[in-house]
């Protein structure tokens, strides 16, 4: 099977549009990667080390599991735990959370907070809140934030993972949940403000609280930094008392509507540092829906739910993975969804670099935003000179010889996409990548340097680069 | 607990449930026997007319008697001071179903009814139950008696029944001063002591109106008794935004209490025919799933991990059907004879069970798969119906309708009876954010408690629809289903306004509703044998 991908590039503002073919081994979709799970909930997020973590049964208690991304075989963390979860009505916001990798688990169970470190095989209790405390780490995987009652109310407790105590944040903050969410050193939470809960945003540095929201109507706020740290997600009861997404900015303290759905049901939003936000959407069942943050693209529907309880929706740093809870038709159980808008990609490297005639070619880097894929490459060559970063479909080796000597071709050069060196050094392409584009490609960039040798290109090392 | 201090405390309450065996007169193999279709017949006590059966909470259920209103042999139900609370006539007796011959007949049984000189006189004349029902207050030295009423249920051929709604049990009636009487502004109030017991006293009712609502206060000679609201606006809310959908129930019958588990198919039960029902919104489809024969599934909860928990009313047990692997598990009640009915959540995992009939609350770790305790509550006859969780203080909170109390189980502490002044009859209840709200059989009120400091507020909503069962939205908005002719009601505490929904047809609306994660009001018919849904946008 062929499809036809299109690509977009951007070269000093300029954007063109080239068009190219690739084997397509097979489009994107949502695939189960759990099954006979038990029953209850399964709460998954994805980390950035390509593992869905969620909650599943184990004969009589509830333990965390981890699963690829792409499926495989799901690995059990824990073993007699028996975690707890928040589920039902006001108890709508996921109970797992890790650091960025996936390698701290935070949790909870029937002696309190837990946080499960992978690396060292240990599980450290945190607190002995064991009534929905909620805790949250920050990307880092060194703080901790949950709520626990002080006669009789939730409070935000903080505690840094290397420390021997926490810190209560808030004092005498009223009825309700503080469902707090960290990132860096700041905090949000929610607290009654006038018979409504308000987000608050409290700065570990500077000690200080700042309401962020005001008179957002009844019910949870459900505040979660966006991945960047620059906004907070939350929700807020509106007219003819539906619920919709809004986003508050730290900088500003200006809030705005994501969604304008006008039905019921919680958003639950899950941001991502690009801006994309996952959001239930309800339509007699929840279903998935990506938001665009900067208003760029219009809402798209990720998944259509089949039964009546929540999504759940977490996603990656880019969007390019969601992962939710739906049955299996075939048992009835929720499991564990993931939906890809984008490919997962591997990458590895071979083959060296040539010598220009002013500077060295350095290391390359990619990275991603949505589902552009920036690659490039540091340089001390000069700003100006023309790049080219050339993509096929065979890896070559071939000696360029006296033409160009200690030059390589290593991929056959399908497609050429030219670009100029940076003032800083470095060049690069950004490459749009078809959310069902698969397949394995081979590229190398080369130099425009008519001094360097008589072929007058110096050829980097290669990159084979795995789409699925 | 262990099995010993169980059956120390079984000891200590021998001679509770020794009463309580002779009052019941039903011998339990016979209630187990039974249980497909209906309470046993009791001995020379008339079968209570089938009209009756919801006006006092559980009525099918308390022990029923014989007594005499004058020269009337009725069938009745005692009320906690043994003064007749529900009473209906072997015989009609000879009176006109008419306001004025009414009244004169119930002057001369007031002594029989306990009203102890106070004097029904009639105030309106409604539609309940389908039949006519003629309300009256009770009435001494031209002051009514607050929340105290005599309803006069007739049809074309007489008296039905009778609800006779005194405060029981009575300590002390004061003396009026005579420069009080026949004030509009002076009313007799039930004040409830610390023993629980009732003395009545010369209160001062005032009325503040403000823009959306007419509030009444009661004082007495410690302040503010009782606070009430009542909004101006209309309660109709905007059909256009509301779609109802109804469903018959395929098999079976009686669908009571109902909850969504995690993957938002609703389930509910079916005590007469012992199964649990579960209803797929996806597919459309029911499936039912047996308990156990004569056990009777009674209130029903789902809990995290889809464990659908019932109460085995007439096998002395609790159960458990686990969703995914569909084995239906029971656990035998800590003491005999027991009633278990609604089970509810602790913060700590366990779950416990209320036993209307013999007064208790008892609590069980699916852990440990044993009884942690049983409570045999300290007020008799609190027909405890339903428990909830503040999972910020591990406090369960019960109704208590019999007594008009409101229960709170701190962890570690002695159960701990808050009165509901207005003696509404707290029947079911739901929490959220501080406070616990209920619905009131008796009136059409909802009530609240702050949980910071144990008072009680109420919230009139449309006159003449008594509360039945009571959920809340995600937004924290309270749910009530009312059961005479069949709302929905949605209470706005940031307003204090409430806005209802008739259902269209289903108005056999008795126990059971929920809210599914979704947001989807879902609720019971119980006397039409369907489930629906609300969906308010």
């Amino acid at each position: 099977m062929k499809t036809i991908a299109k690509q977009s590039l951007s070269i000093s503002g300029l954007t063109l549009a080239i068009v190219f073919s690739f084997s397509d081994l097979g489009a994107a979709q949502a695939i189960p990667l759990t099954k006979a799970s038990g029953g209850g909930e399964r709460q998954p997020i994805v980390t950035g080390a390509g593992e869905v973590l969620y909650a599943a049964m184990a004969g009589t208690t509830r333990e965390l599991f981890a699963v690829p991304v792409d499926g495989g075989t799901s690995t059990k963390l824990t073993t007699g735990r028996d975690i707890r979860l928040g589920y039902g009505t006001f108890d709508a916001w996921p109970s797992i959370a890790s650091d960025a990798t996936g390698s701290k688990i935070a949790f909870w169970d029937a002696v309190g907070v837990q946080v499960l470190d992978r690396t060292n095989n240990t599980v450290t209790t945190i607190a002995t809140a064991a009534s929905i405390p909620y805790p949250r780490l920050d990307a880092k995987g060194t703080d901790i934030v949950y709520q626990s009652t002080v006669q009789g109310h939730f409070e935000v407790f903080h505690r840094a993972l290397n420390a021997s105590s926490a810190v209560q944040i808030t004092t005498a903050s009223g009825e309700g949940r503080r469902f707090p969410d960290i990132t860096a050193n700041r905090i949000v939470y929610q607290k009654p403000v006038s018979g409504a809960h308000e987000l608050f945003l409290y700065d570990l540095t500077s000690k200080t609280e700042r309401q962020l929201t005001k008179n957002s109507g009844l019910g949870n706020r459900y505040g979660r930094f966006a991945d960047d740290g620059t906004a907070v997600v939350y929700e807020r009861t509106t007219t003819n008392d539906t619920r919709e997404a809004w986003i508050v900015d730290l900088s500003s303290s200006t809030s705005r509507a994501l969604t304008t759905f006008g039905t019921i049901g919680e958003r639950l939003g899950a941001p991502t540092r690009d801006g994309y936000v996952f959001v239930q959407a309800w339509n007699r069942t929840y279903g998935i829906t990506r938001v665009d943050s900067t208003g760029k693209e219009p809402d798209a529907t990720i998944a259509s739910g089949t039964t009546g309880g929540y999504r759940r929706p977490a996603a990656d740093d880019h969007g390019h993975v969601v992962v939710y809870q739906d049955i299996d038709p075939a048992t009835g159980m929720l499991e564990v969804w993931r939906a890809r808008s984008c490919p997962s990609l591997d990458m590895s490297r071979y083959g060296t670099s040539g010598t220009p005639s002013v500077g060295t070619i350095g290391k390359d880097f990619e990275s991603w935003y949505r589902c552009e894929l920036t690659m490039g490459r540091e340089s001390t060559v000069p700003s100006g000179r023309v790049a080219v970063l050339w993509i096929g479909g065979t890896q070559l080796s071939v000696n360029l010889g006296a033409i160009a000597p200690g030059n390589f071709l290593y991929a056959d050069p399908i497609i050429l996409l030219p670009t100029t060196v940076a003032t800083n050094g470095d060049f690069s392409v950004d490459l749009l990548i078809p959310p069902t584009f698969a397949g394995t490609v081979y590229s190398q960039w080369g130099v425009l340097d008519k001094s360097a040798n008589t072929l007058g290109i110096v050829t980097s090392s290669a990159t084979k680069s795995t789409y699925r | 607990m262990t099995d010993d201090s169980i059956h120390d405390m079984t000891r200590q309450s021998l001679a509770v449930w020794t009463t309580a065996l002779i009052t019941l007169a039903v011998p339990l193999a016979a209630r187990a026997a039974v249980a497909q279709t209906d309470l046993p017949a009791r001995p020379n006590v008339p079968d209570m007319p089938a009209q009756l059966r919801e006006v006092v909470f559980g009525g099918r259920k308390f022990p029923h008697v014989t007594a005499s209103l004058g020269t009337t042999k009725v069938g009745a139900i005692h009320s906690l001071g043994k003064s007749l609370v529900l009473a209906w006539p072997v015989e009609r007796p000879d009176v006109d179903s008419t306001a004025t011959a009414v009244e004169q007949w119930l002057d001369s049984v007031s002594d029989d009814l306990g009203l102890h000189g106070f004097a029904p006189r009639h105030r309106e004349t409604t539609t309940r139950y389908g039949l006519r029902a003629f309300d009256f207050d009770l009435v001494r030295d031209g002051a009514t008696l607050m929340d105290s009423f005599v309803t006069v249920y007739c049809d074309e051929s007489g008296i039905v029944g009778v609800h006779n709604h005194f405060p029981e049990p009575l300590a002390s009636i004061a003396e009026m001063d005579a420069t009080l009487r026949n004030q509009p502004s002076t009313v007799w109030f039930a004040k409830r002591r610390d023993d629980f017991a009732y003395d009545v006293v010369v209160a001062r009712k005032s009325v503040e109106q403000n823009a959306t609502h007419r509030i009444e206060r009661i004082q007495t000679d410690r302040g503010v008794a009782l606070e009430r609201f009542e909004q101006k606006a209309s309660f109709a809310g905007p059909m256009a935004a509301a779609t109802f959908e109804e469903f018959s129930v395929p098999s079976g019958s009686f669908p009571d209490q109902i909850w969504a588990d995690s993957a938002g198919r609703i389930w509910f039960s079916q005590p007469p025919n012992n199964q649990l029902t579960a209803y797929d919104p996806a597919k459309k489809t029911f499936q039912s799933y047996p308990t156990t024969g004569g056990s009777g599934p009674d209130g029903l909860w789902t809990d995290d991990k889809d464990r659908v928990w019932t109460g085995l009313y007439y096998s002395q047990q609790v159960g458990f059907l686990d969703v995914p692997t569909k084995v239906f598990t029971t656990i035998a009640a800590p003491y005999t004879p027991a009633s278990l009915a609604i089970p509810s959540p602790s913060a700590d995992g366990t779950v416990w069970v209320t036993d209307h009939q013999n007064n208790r609350i008892s609590e069980y770790d699916p852990t440990l798969k044993k009884w942690v305790q049983s409570i045999v509550l300290p007020l008799s006859q609190t027909w405890v119906v339903q428990g909830v969780l503040d999972q910020g203080r591990g406090t369960v909170w019960f109704t208590g309708t019999f007594q008009h109390v409101m229960v709170a189980k701190e962890p570690g502490l002695a159960v701990r009876n808050v009165p509901v002044t207005s003696r509404g009859g707290p029947a079911f209840l739901a929490y959220h954010d501080d406070r616990v709200w209920f619905s009131e059989w008796y009136a059409n009120r909802l009530g609240v408690v702050d949980v910071t400091n144990d008072k009680v507020t109420e919230y009139t909503y449309r006159a003449g629809e008594n509360g039945g069962p009571m959920s809340i939205l995600p937004d924290g908005r309270p749910v009530v289903g009312t059961r005479n002719a069949g709302y929905i009601v949605v209470f706005d505490p940031a307003t204090q306004t409430f806005v209802d929904y008739k259902i269209p047809t289903s108005t056999g609306l008795k126990d059971g509703l929920t809210v599914s994660p979704d947001g989807s009001i879902w609720f019971t018919g119980t006397s039409t044998n369907r489930i629906a849904r609300l969906i308010l946008k």
